[in-house]
């Protein structure tokens, strides 16, 4: 885990709210500044006063939001909910995994032709003759869908995380250029 | 396998004279089935007695009228049309297709011993057998 998404998490559940009031009300030194939650490192150039930064830091995240379109914060939440999702999905497969056998065994059973019954998975009548060999082929067709959903899932998050990441670094990028403006230097 | 069929298949094969049997020439023969296997296409797999699978007991096969049939006794009523037959260097082989399921099997004349595999859609099914002549029916 990155610097950013290091920040991200320690301030996973930080009202923005409490980051905008940050302009009338600038934090306690001893708090965590805005930049630093962002992964963004900046040096007052012309000596301005740890007040000044903070209002500075919180204008400039207004900016950066406006202007790029990216709440880094919600971004975050985002994908944070998109792995949610994707473990959710996962857990609802897998319960479907341990059910299918004993369904499959239902659906499996049957009563017919010699041959053209054995194993036969198909009809659904009470007979319990095919019921071991639906269970068989019911499982196999659930660790298939198990296997499917996980990869979706796991591709899910990873297009989250990368769009988070993409969305960050113009976040940072824009948060940068307006402290510059406002002469510090800011690196991320 | 389960205890249980290894249990099976080792009473059968103590009493392995008395029920298998010499087939040649026979044009009517009683089948056993002792063990059977179904497997997916994914490998797994899973043994059991034969009524696991749907498989009759007890398999009447008729050579010349080239059917394979459930006995009277067992009340199923079930047959499947044999579709090759053939006696090879003292073996019997049938091959079969029914409802999407192709079979064949191979009797040994000599032993009575019967090796039958049946193919479905990503499934097959072993079926191991011993086969006896049949005199009535």
């Amino acid at each position: 885990m990155n610097r950013v998404m290091v920040a991200f998490a320690f301030l996973g559940a930080f009202p923005v709210g409490m980051l905008m009031a940050q302009q009338t009300a600038p934090p306690p030194p001893a708090q965590k500044s805005l930049s630093a939650t962002l992964g963004v490192s900046v040096f007052p150039a012309a000596g301005q006063a740890a007040d000044q930064q903070s209002k500075d830091e919180a204008e400039c995240y207004q900016w950066a939001v406006q202007n790029t379109g990216v709440d880094p914060f919600a971004a975050q939440k985002q994908a944070e909910a998109a792995q949610q999702q994707a473990a959710q999905q996962q857990q609802q497969v897998q319960q479907a995994t341990q059910g299918a056998g004993a369904k499959g065994a239902v659906k499996g059973a049957a009563a017919g032709a010699l041959i053209g019954e054995v194993a036969n998975n198909d009809a659904g009548q009470g007979a319990a003759y095919g019921a071991a060999a639906g269970a068989v082929v019911a499982r196999r067709g659930a660790k298939k869908a198990q296997a499917q959903t996980q990869q979706q899932g796991q591709q899910q998050v990873q297009q989250a995380q990368a769009a988070t990441k993409e969305q960050t670094a113009a976040f940072n990028k824009g948060f940068s250029a307006c402290l510059e403006g406002k002469k510090y230097i800011a690196k991320y | 396998m389960t205890i249980r069929t290894r249990l099976g298949l080792a009473a059968l094969l103590a009493v392995w004279p008395l029920y298998a049997d010499e087939l040649t020439g026979a044009d009517a023969i009683l089948c056993s089935a002792v063990e059977a296997t179904l497997c997916g296409a994914d490998g797994e797999c899973s043994s059991g007695p034969p009524w696991s699978w749907q498989i009759p007991q007890f398999l009447e096969i008729d050579l010349k009228k080239k059917v394979i049939r459930t006995t009277q006794a067992s009340g199923e009523d079930r047959s499947t049309p044999i579709k090759n037959t053939e006696r090879l260097d003292g073996k019997i082989f049938l091959q079969g297709v029914e409802q999407g399921r192709a079979f064949s099997f191979v009797i040994s004349e000599e032993t009575g011993m019967a090796s039958a595999a049946i193919a479905a859609d990503g499934i097959t099914v072993t079926v191991f057998a011993a086969c006896t002549t049949l005199t009535h029916r």
